[in-house]
């Protein structure tokens, strides 16, 4: 038992805390001698497997010397801690307790994901993944990539780390969270862009969004990157979604959330926070504007002003609007807004004002 | 015959003897109690008698990197070896080169040594003594 608590890190830069303070292991070396302790947690490495893992294939003239030095500096460090660190007469290990290890709380938070998908629960299931993402703090095994033993053990971490996003993105767009989601599959996608599931969470994330266009155009995208650097067409599957999104199939919508969910205080994005102001003050001008003006919102890409319009809509006293005498159509506005204006910022050449009365006729 | 060391915090210094004929395996033995030694490095400094060695062999420099990797030792070293008065008479100036290459400098007894590391002369000389009693 331990007086404090215990965190290990592998999924990120390689680390210990006790007691919340950080254990500084700034010698490489130590460094990838406890990363492979921890890769195999609570099981004994032989001295021979620690050496080769650090050296490879330029071992020291010294080998044993040389794991006994390392293991000695690395005792003094873990002081705190010193008797997790055992040598027993097959070679060492680390003890690790319970969900110490940051792997291990991102396998139980995966696994209770898959029961929620298995049982229907996407909120819950969302939830879950989003958790086991958490305990990524970087690219796994990071500070000790350039010794031999890593480079399997990253890229087994890298496809366990993938799988959860894919599964993650998928719960978000079961439950509607489309647009929350869809930020985040980008980021994904710059860095791992041949990944076609990814690819298909885009553009059904685009289409959902009413940017049906772009769906489209993600899909050539990739196609041309595919065709030009590889000589291959996109799989089979995206090649299907592309052909449902071009004839705007109804199943493509799935359980689309009502706007007002949208509003829920854990939907709103952080971004969001830095443009209240501005929906405060478009709130505040439609609620005085008669029935026959019109509010156009114009912007570049990825300036939020989907947001916006959705916010703004939940502000509006619309009910106020219909008692004086407004002729007001008897629709949902802000879904109304929402696919006026995406249409507008789909459409970057054109006036915005011409654009806004070709999209409303 | 061996060697010994002793690491006082308080000079910041650890002191060493190198006495006799010293070996592969001593060296390395040498560099494990190192290791070991919760109280080491206390410092930068390293006052080293070589006054009475016979024939040595060089310590392993992978082991030496890796005791000094993540310490101060790592980029802040000042060694002051105390030789025969045969290696400071021009006889092998390419040692004297090389050492002085490594930030280590050599002289012919402990007072100067120690005068050089900014140590107490008679700290250093207790301390030595202390260590040649128990070789």
């Amino acid at each position: 038992m331990h007086e404090h608590a215990v965190s290990f890190r592998i999924l990120g830069p390689i680390g210990i805390r006790v007691g919340g303070a950080e254990l500084k292991i700034s010698a490489p070396r130590q460094r990838a001698l406890l990363a492979q302790l921890l890769i195999h947690a609570n099981r004994t490495v032989t001295a021979a497997a620690l050496i080769d893992g650090i050296y490879g294939d330029s071992p020291p003239q010294h080998p044993e010397a040389a794991l006994h030095i390392i293991v000695s500096r690395l005792r003094r460090i873990l002081e705190p801690i010193t008797t997790r660190l055992v040598h027993d007469r097959r070679g060492y290990r680390i003890v690790v307790e319970g969900d110490e290890l940051d792997l291990t709380r991102a396998r139980r938070a995966f696994e209770r994901g898959m029961c929620a998908v298995r049982s229907g629960d996407m909120r819950g299931a969302a939830t879950a993944f989003d958790g086991a993402l958490a305990c990524w703090s970087g690219d796994a095994l990071t500070d000790v990539s350039d010794y031999a033993f890593a480079e399997a053990y990253a890229w087994n971490l890298r496809e366990l780390q993938l799988e959860i996003v894919e599964r993650r993105n998928d719960a978000y767009l079961e439950c509607g969270r489309h647009v929350e989601v869809l930020r985040d599959i980008e980021t994904w996608i710059a860095t791992e862009p041949w990944r076609e599931r990814l690819r298909g969470q885009h553009m059904l994330a685009l289409y959902r969004s009413g940017r049906q266009i772009d769906a489209l155009d993600a899909f050539n995208n990739l196609r041309n990157m595919l065709v030009e650097n590889f000589g291959v067409e996109p799989g089979e599957e995206l090649k299907e979604l592309y052909g449902c999104i071009l004839r705007q199939e109804p199943q493509l919508l799935g359980n689309l959330a009502d706007v007002r969910d949208l509003r829920r205080p854990e939907v709103v994005s952080t971004a969001l926070a830095a443009i209240d102001s501005e929906v405060a003050a478009v709130a505040g001008r439609l609620g005085q504007m008669n029935s026959n003006e019109v509010f156009i919102v114009d912007g570049g890409p990825e300036v939020n002003k989907t947001w916006l319009v959705v916010e703004v809509s939940g502000r509006i006293p619309f009910d106020g609007e219909a008692e004086r005498g407004a002729s007001l159509p008897r629709v949902n506005v802000a879904d109304s807004l929402h696919f006026v204006l995406n249409r507008l910022a789909n459409d970057s050449r054109a006036d915005p004002r011409r654009a806004w009365r070709r999209a409303v006729s | 015959m061996g060697i010994v060391h002793l690491a006082v915090a308080l000079h910041r210094c650890t002191f060493e003897i190198w006495d006799g004929d010293v070996d592969e395996a001593e060296v390395t033995a040498h560099l494990l109690r190192l290791a070991e030694d919760a109280d080491w490095p206390p410092g930068r400094l390293n006052l080293v008698d070589l006054t009475t060695v016979g024939r040595i062999t060089v310590p392993d420099p992978e082991l030496v990197a890796l005791l000094r990797e993540g310490t101060i030792l790592e980029h802040e070293l000042k060694t002051a070896l105390v030789v025969p008065a045969e290696f400071l008479d021009g006889n092998a100036p390419e040692y004297d080169e090389s050492a002085r290459a490594t930030g280590v400098t050599t002289f012919a007894d402990i007072r100067s040594a120690s005068e050089h590391l900014g140590i107490s002369v008679q700290a250093a000389l207790t301390v030595m003594e202390q260590l040649r009693n128990s070789l």
